[in-house]
């Protein structure tokens, strides 16, 4: 079998873009992979294109050498080219798996577990902030978001993250997202946390588990600040983001409050030193900038080191099918992202859909992931040319 | 669950040479088969140890085991992880869980129709460079059996040599040590200039390994293999020796990271046999990255050298396939498949699974 296409595909995805990697092979075998990048995908499209032309006539079951040699073969240490190898690795492994008809957690190990719990996420965030891409009502106040976390509970979910949602400043204004401030916490934001956080806790009582993101939006002094004004709330975790190890682990030595960090680091390399620190109680890699096979790896790495894992998961059901078949195999993966709130069309982009009970993914059992991209549903909403290489 | 994927037996078997069975020794190399409902097999080798132990802790694999998907090797061996091995000592099962993992492989390889290496992420070496493991030099050895090995090897193609010292040649006085290292070198005169590592075996004192490491640096030998030493045992060698350290085998992940941080060591060797398949890749990968070079080895088992070459062509990792002259030997005697060897460099056999099986004329069943 060899490689004789590898194609990429970009459409919008609401509040970010979506896009997709498609790997065709001399045997009719397609495999597919999701890309990552929230608002530049023609940029890896593009890269993926030139790339993608050295793998043909390539075996797609060679995988392993397929990741050393595109990593190596230009500027290793390169985040960018990181997600090229990623994608494509992502869809040697869907090619494989269909190749010996099984799916691909059989071909890394086999299921350690049928059902994968899954936190709500952007719990919301979108309702607030952007009702319009995701096709509800506009609302405005704490106790109507809060309200919606009887849904949540109500549909079996056990966890929920939100964001630094805010209500209007003044009557008839819009509700924000906390100020941002460059690392700094703005006056009124640790108030407002509290009563956020403070309101969801009245509604879903001390069982359900709320998790706050706040991404890069504070550095160290902040991080403690906020962290110790949850504490009487028992957050599940608070998300972080911060590439220095040493103080994300200054910041978790002085809360109680569980962290969560490392959406934005690449490989194992840049994992490492956080791990070593203990600096995280729960690591969030991205397994579509890291790829299935460092993505593994990742997580095996957190195992030695006594750390759950936790994938993020933001991208299109596609991604939801991949996190799936890694967090099966993982001793250590803890609980997976999704956005149920989000554009109206998203799950029309798989061949076969996602089958959620009771808060639970169901690990699929087809070939490959378990299901393909829909291409027209992709054509249907491409990028405007403005956002195109 | 595609039917037939089901564990349907898990048996200790027992394999002699011919010339065991006809002394009446009951001496045996011990494995473990197991079997799928459509009635393919896989198989791993069991450590030295006593039959009716091997068969005991056998038994209370398959009753973990047997009816499992034998494709779900991470669940399964998550099972017998959590499962209370009453009266069976840990080494004994950690030795049946590498067993059951190499048995796993080889039987998921031929019920998906691949080799072993795809399952562990495809084929990434076309053929790796074969170690030749020289008998080991002890005080009461003669070092001419040694010499003897070494020439078989030579006239056979190797090129690379790792010679075991048993740590007992070390521990008495500098006399002996000295005699140590002259036998060494006389090895290392003997097999010219390829690559010479010496790997000692056992713990002991750290100032006895360092005084021993000078006297192999100033004979020309390329590297250390150091299993037996604790971590500050390993830092202190590295501060007083210029040579290449290989730690290993080391037994878990857990117990490997610690060497690793310190970066005094630059190689690992993973026994593979021993720790199965799925943690010899992880070790393996831990390695990379750390940035050390391993040497995956089989030890004297013929099953044992295939799953270590199945893992060397499988990691980027890898650096050398260590290779015994018992388990070339066996290979050549008890596989149905050869292994092949060129240029001083090793593959597995082209088929699924691990490639190759014991012919079935040399294996006996064990019963309790």
């Amino acid at each position: 079998m060899r490689i004789t296409n590898v194609e990429p595909f970009v459409c919008t995805g609401g509040l970010r873009e979506f896009g997709f990697l498609k790997v065709t092979t001399d045997e009719g075998i397609v495999g597919w992979a999701e890309t990552y990048d929230w608002h530049t995908s023609a940029s890896l499209w593009a890269a993926l294109r030139v790339i993608g032309r050295s793998l043909v006539d390539q075996d797609p079951l060679r995988i392993e050498l397929m990741n050393e040699r595109l990593w190596y073969r230009g500027r290793p240490g390169v985040p960018e080219r990181m997600k090229v190898v990623a994608a494509l690795d992502i869809a040697l492994w869907d090619i494989k798996a269909k190749w010996l008809g099984v799916p691909v957690h059989t071909l890394l190990g086999g299921k350690l577990r049928d059902r994968i719990p899954l936190y709500w996420s952007h719990f919301a965030t979108y309702r607030a902030i952007w009702p319009d891409v995701i096709g509800a009502e506009p609302t405005s106040t704490y106790a109507d978001w809060a309200a919606g976390a009887r849904d949540v509970v109500a549909q079996g979910y056990r966890v929920l993250k939100t964001n630094l949602v805010q209500e209007p400043a003044a009557p008839g204004g819009r509700p924000r997202l906390a100020e941002y401030r460059d690392g700094a916490m703005a006056p009124r934001t640790i108030d407002e946390a509290v009563t956020w956080i403070g309101t969801i806790r009245d509604v879903v009582g001390p069982g359900i588990g709320i998790s706050l993101d706040v991404q890069f939006e504070y550095k160290l002094a902040a991080i403690v600040e906020l962290a110790r004004a949850l504490e009487p709330f028992d957050l599940y975790w608070l998300e972080v983001e911060s590439f220095d190890a040493g103080a994300l682990r200054a910041a978790a030595d002085r809360t109680t409050t569980r962290l969560c960090h490392g959406e934005s680091l690449i490989r194992r390399e840049q994992f490492r030193p956080f791990l070593q620190e203990h600096a995280t109680d729960v690591v969030m890699l991205e397994t579509l900038a890291n790829g299935i096979s460092e993505a593994r790896r990742i997580a095996e790495l957190a195992e030695v080191y006594e750390t759950t894992v936790s994938p993020h998961n933001w991208m299109s059901p596609l991604g939801t099918l991949i996190n799936a078949h890694l967090c099966a195999v993982l001793p250590n993966a803890e609980i997976l992202e999704i956005d149920i709130d989000d554009v109206p069309w998203k799950h029309d982009l798989l061949t076969a859909p996602l089958e959620i009970e009771d808060g639970q993914l169901l690990v699929p059992d087809r070939p490959g992931w378990g299901a393909d991209i829909v291409e027209e549903v992709v054509a249907a909403h491409a990028l405007p040319a403005s956002r195109l290489a | 669950m595609t039917r037939g994927r089901r564990v349907a037996a898990v048996t200790a078997l027992a394999l002699r040479t011919p010339e065991q069975v006809s002394a009446g020794d009951d001496t045996a190399r011990l494995l473990l088969q197991v079997e799928a409902e459509d009635g393919q097999r896989g198989m791993g080798v069991g450590p030295r140890t006593d039959p009716s132990a091997w068969l005991a802790a056998l038994r209370l694999i398959e009753t973990l085991v047997v009816g499992e998907d034998a494709t779900e090797m991470g669940r399964i061996d998550e099972r017998i992880t959590r499962a209370a091995s009453d009266g069976l000592d840990v080494p004994l099962m950690q030795a049946a869980r590498g067993a059951l993992g190499t048995a796993l492989h080889d039987l998921t390889g031929h019920l998906l129709g691949v080799a072993a290496y795809d399952l562990l992420g495809g084929r990434f070496h076309e053929s790796v460079p074969a170690i030749q493991t020289l008998p080991a030099l002890g005080p009461d050895t003669d070092a001419r059996s040694t010499l003897d090995a070494a020439g078989t090897a030579l006239d056979a193609g190797f090129r690379r040599f790792r010679l075991v010292i048993d740590r007992s040649f070390l521990l008495v006085d500098r006399a002996q040590m000295a005699s140590a290292i002259d036998s060494v070198a006389a090895v290392r005169r003997f097999i010219g200039d390829g690559q010479f590592l010496v790997a000692v075996r056992g713990s002991m004192d750290v100032s006895a390994v360092i005084a021993f490491a000078r006297g192999l640096e100033r004979r020309g030998v390329d590297g250390l293999q150091i299993e037996g030493l604790g971590r500050d045992g390993v830092r202190a060698l590295r501060r007083a020796v210029r040579l290449s350290i290989a730690i290993g085998p080391v037994p878990t992940l857990a117990r490997l990271l610690p060497y690793l941080e310190t970066h005094a060591t630059d190689r690992v060797m993973i026994d593979d046999a021993s720790v199965g398949p799925a943690a010899a890749r992880q070790q393996a990968d831990l390695a990379y990255h750390f940035e050390h070079m391993v040497i995956h080895d089989g030890g004297d088992v013929a099953i044992g050298l295939l799953v270590a070459l199945h893992l060397a062509v499988a990691m980027p990792a890898t650096e050398l396939v260590g290779i015994s002259p018992a388990a070339w030997q066996e290979a050549a005697e008890v596989l149905d498949q050869p292994v092949r060897f060129d240029a001083g460099a090793m593959r597995p056999p082209d088929g699924p699974g691990l490639g190759a099986s014991v012919r079935s004329d040399r294996l006996e069943r064990l019963n309790g």
